[in-house]
């Protein structure tokens, strides 16, 4: 009997390359993957500069900038939950709830307009707010970890629950008279560029760095992409993924103060709506929701992307009634995108 | 021995071969240009292939969903030890077995394979009317034998790729051994002895492989210190009142069939699990129950059942997955130092001969074996007291089996202890001693000379002849019966 299973070239496929080049292409790679909505960023630009001379200003870019740090802190929270394998909806309530519960408790009984309990002086409303964000998380992690509900019914229920509450509290009105170290961060300006911004950048690079160089940053990948591998390589799998929780509910608290320091209120539908851009733009900024994947720097991309479109349609004066259209189809074409810039499926 | 290794169920996985369009010539006989891929693999393919010439008629066959005629039907068999979830001997459960993918011949020659992932349990019955083609749960090696029968009943051509050598000789006619993506042979299979397909799927003598194995360590050493300890231990639904111990220079073997509870036991000294009752102590220091960082920081290296479910990332490097016990080592103040974590890899990856193109590979991209080698450079990472290995080499190839068996008998060698959980004979080769669990009970103990037969009757439940030889025996001929097998101290007269 003839041989009639024939090799292609075998010589081809053995010349194996050496040892060092793909190394340095995989890195290589992997930073690329991180940047896949740069040149989208670019050509946002571009268009930008054609469609008006307002859009290439100082003004205009920072006030674009100052625009994304509520939406980006969302971001960076969803970035850090999605990687470690979880999902949490509730962040667009905490953002409205966490103000107004702080604001509730600090504000004096009568004279206002908004009549709060007064228990605290005034100056606690900042640590308040964040401590409301921290119980959130906690809660949310015990019912995800140790009851073991669904996350994602879990979170759209606090969702729900949560803007509930912000209603009931203030009424369903805008709280304007807030406390003036309430209101500190959203306003000031420091180096001529807007407070927000500069936090915003500097958590981020604490969240690039700590994903990157941490113990427990690194962990958070290999939860996300094996839980039970990390499990049994000695990860404290629970704990771990109940600080990301505990952590991404205080970011939106933080969120929720920037944004009231930045609009001078409280509104009473402040995030509402906010989760389905947070998420596209973290998955379209290369953070799968599978988990195990993606990095911050990707989905401040993201964020850049969403918001740099919306900016440059306002100046190329589209009517606003297309905004939502064009909106959703911008995240299903920036998904085109970055799948294939990176060239990887997004499951 | 050879001649049992090749008859035997020989593990491993045998890379991917691509049929890049397959196109019957002008007499009918069917070339398969065969592409193997290379990525980070180094891999011992098999290829049996059944190719009468003249078997392929323009007038054949159907694909299963009644399309239009088609040139021909190409039957591709893969069987890949990494799905045969668990069952060790690889023909026990015969849902997991069966044909991968099927892959049809068009007229124009392209061919149009079935995705792996969703026809992994089914077969193509090519029994059926004119040629027709028809896929449905697949019975094991045995419906493989069917299989190849109605395919040359219908003048079918059918590639079997396999690591399993006695199905390739069940099954084929011709067989073609790749290794390191390059074509070693071409031979009929009615002229190629056992050994010598052996020694061409590993490049290296098998008899040598075999005792080289064989002789890691010659006598136990129950002499030297105990270093794991484990009394009266009662996981729920897995083993009550157990006692067990291994010395310094050991390698002993925790065999048992499926529900014996050998692997939950083995889990459980590695924090998996929360017993109910009793002590586990690692070189004297008790074990807080239930939680692997514990028993990592005590000196226990699991390796686990399930590489793909317990052990690797698959997305991370080689690098991230080799270190991800020993991230605490890494830098100072909870950070991980990427020169640090890259040399520690090197490291680990030359201990263990890992053949990857670099340490930032992502780790699903290495074969079997290395995934493997992988999930062992884990474990030995934090240089533990105690190695617990639960069927170490599930799944891998030949000669990354023998390596990592000689591997752990190193671990042992080196002054620490070895518990090697397993069903698979080949594993408890290694082993100085073999303790045999039934029903979460300890039924029987074996010093080394022990006969597989004994072994695997204790593992079956059937009291074996006590009086063998070498064999240290202490059936329990009741299960229900509560009485303690011997004492820990006791073994090694």
């Amino acid at each position: 009997m003839s041989a009639t299973t024939e090799v292609t070239d075998p010589a081809a496929s053995v010349a194996a390359p050496p040892a060092a080049d793909p190394v340095r292409r995989g890195l290589d790679l992997g930073r690329f993957r991180d940047l896949s909505l740069v040149p989208a960023i670019l050509a946002l630009g571009v268009i930008g500069f054609i469609v008006s001379p307002a859009f290439l200003t100082a003004d205009n870019l920072i006030g674009v900038a100052q625009q994304s740090t509520e939406l980006s802190l969302l971001v960076l929270a969803t970035a850090l939950i999605l990687i470690v394998g979880r999902m949490d909806l509730s962040l667009e309530s905490t953002i409205g709830v966490a103000p107004v519960i702080a604001v509730w408790l600090v504000l004096p009984s009568s004279g206002g307009r908004f009549t709060g309990l007064g228990l605290f002086p005034e100056w606690m409303a900042v640590p308040l707010c964040l401590l409301v964000g921290v119980l959130i998380g906690a809660v949310n992690g015990f019912l995800i970890l140790k009851l073991r509900l669904n996350g994602f019914i879990v979170t759209l229920g606090g969702l729900t629950m949560l803007r509930g509450l912000q209603v009931a509290l203030s009424e369903g009105q805008s709280i304007v008279d807030l406390p003036s170290s309430f209101t500190y961060l959203g306003k000031a300006s420091w180096l001529g560029v807007p407070a927000a911004i500069w936090i915003c950048v500097m958590l981020f690079a604490l969240g690039g760095s700590a994903l990157a160089w941490l113990r427990h940053g690194r962990a958070l990948y290999a939860i996300g992409g094996n839980a039970e591998a990390a499990r049994t390589a000695g990860i404290r799998v629970d704990r771990i993924v109940w600080g990301v929780l505990i952590l991404g509910s205080l970011l939106a608290a933080f969120a929720g103060i920037l944004y009231s320091g930045h609009y001078g209120s409280v509104s009473a539908t402040q995030g509402s709506g906010w989760i389905f851009q947070v998420f596209a733009a973290t998955v379209i900024g290369g953070v799968s929701l599978n988990g195990g994947r993606g990095s911050v720097l990707g989905a401040l991309t993201g964020v850049l992307t969403l918001q740099l479109v919306v900016n440059v349609m306002t100046l190329a004066g589209v009517p606003p009634l297309w905004n939502q259209f064009l909106n959703g189809a911008i995240i299903i074409v920036a998904l085109i995108i970055s799948r294939f810039a990176s060239g990887e499926k997004q499951e | 021995m050879a001649d049992r290794v090749a008859g035997d169920h020989v593990g491993g996985f045998l890379g991917t071969a691509e049929i890049a369009g397959p196109a019957a010539d002008d007499d009918g006989e069917f070339h398969l240009p065969v592409g193997l891929h290379r990525t980070a693999r180094d891999e011992h393919l098999v290829v049996g292939a059944d190719h009468r010439a003249g078997v392929l008629h323009e007038d054949h066959g159907t694909w299963g969903d009644g399309g239009p005629g088609l040139g021909g039907v190409v039957a591709v068999v893969q069987t890949d030890a990494d799905d045969l979830a668990g069952t060790g001997d690889g023909r026990a459960d015969p849902d997991a077995l069966g044909v991968e993918f099927g892959q049809r011949a068009r007229p124009d020659g392209g061919a149009q394979p079935v995705e792996a992932s969703g026809a992994q349990k089914r077969a193509i019955d090519v029994g059926g009317d004119g040629g027709r083609v028809q896929q449905q749960p697949v019975l094991g090696a045995d419906g493989r034998l069917l299989l190849a029968g109605g395919a040359q009943a219908q003048g079918v051509a059918f590639l079997f790729i396999s690591h399993h050598l006695q199905e390739v000789y069940d099954l084929c006619t011709t067989v073609t051994v790749y290794r390191d993506a390059a074509h070693i042979l071409t031979a009929p299979v009615a002229d190629l002895g056992h050994r010598a397909l052996v020694e061409a799927m590993t490049g290296e003598s098998a008899t040598a492989a075999a005792t080289s194995a064989a002789g890691g360590s010659a006598s136990a050493r129950t002499d030297s210190r105990e270093l794991l300890r484990i009394e009266g231990l009662t996981l729920p639904g897995a083993c009550e009142e157990l006692s067990l111990s291994v010395h310094a220079g050991e390698v002993v073997g925790l065999a048992g069939a499926t529900a014996s509870g050998n692997v939950r036991l083995g889990e459980a000294i590695a924090g998996l699990h929360r017993s109910d009752s009793g002590t586990i102590r690692v070189d004297g220091r008790k074990l807080r129950p239930g939680s692997v960082p514990a028993a990592l920081a005590a000196g226990v290296g699991l390796v686990p059942e399930d590489r793909h479910l317990q052990g690797l990332v698959g997305n991370r490097s080689v690098a991230e997955n080799a270190t991800l016990t020993v991230t605490d080592q890494l830098g100072p103040f909870g950070t991980v130092l990427p020169a640090r974590t890259r040399t520690f890899a090197q490291r680990m990856i030359r201990d263990l001969d890992i053949k990857t193109p670099g340490a930032a590979t992502p780790v699903s991209a290495l074969s079997g074996g290395n995934q493997q080698k992988v999930v062992v450079a884990r474990a030995l990472a934090t240089d533990p007291h105690v190695l617990v290995a639960i069927r170490p080499t599930n799944g891998v190839d030949v000669k990354s089996k023998e390596f990592l068996l000689g591997r752990i008998s190193q671990v042992a060698d080196a002054g620490k202890a070895a518990l090697i959980v397993s069903d698979e004979l080949d594993d408890l080769k290694v082993c100085d001693r073999v303790v045999v669990m039934f029903h979460g009970r300890v039924v029987a103990r074996f010093d080394r000379g022990w006969k597989d037969e004994h072994v695997v009757a204790a593992m079956e439940g059937v009291g074996g002849p006590a009086t063998a030889s070498g064999v240290e025996h202490t059936a329990v001929s009741d299960p229900g019966q509560t009485e303690q097998p011997e004492q820990p101290q006791a073994h090694g007269r």
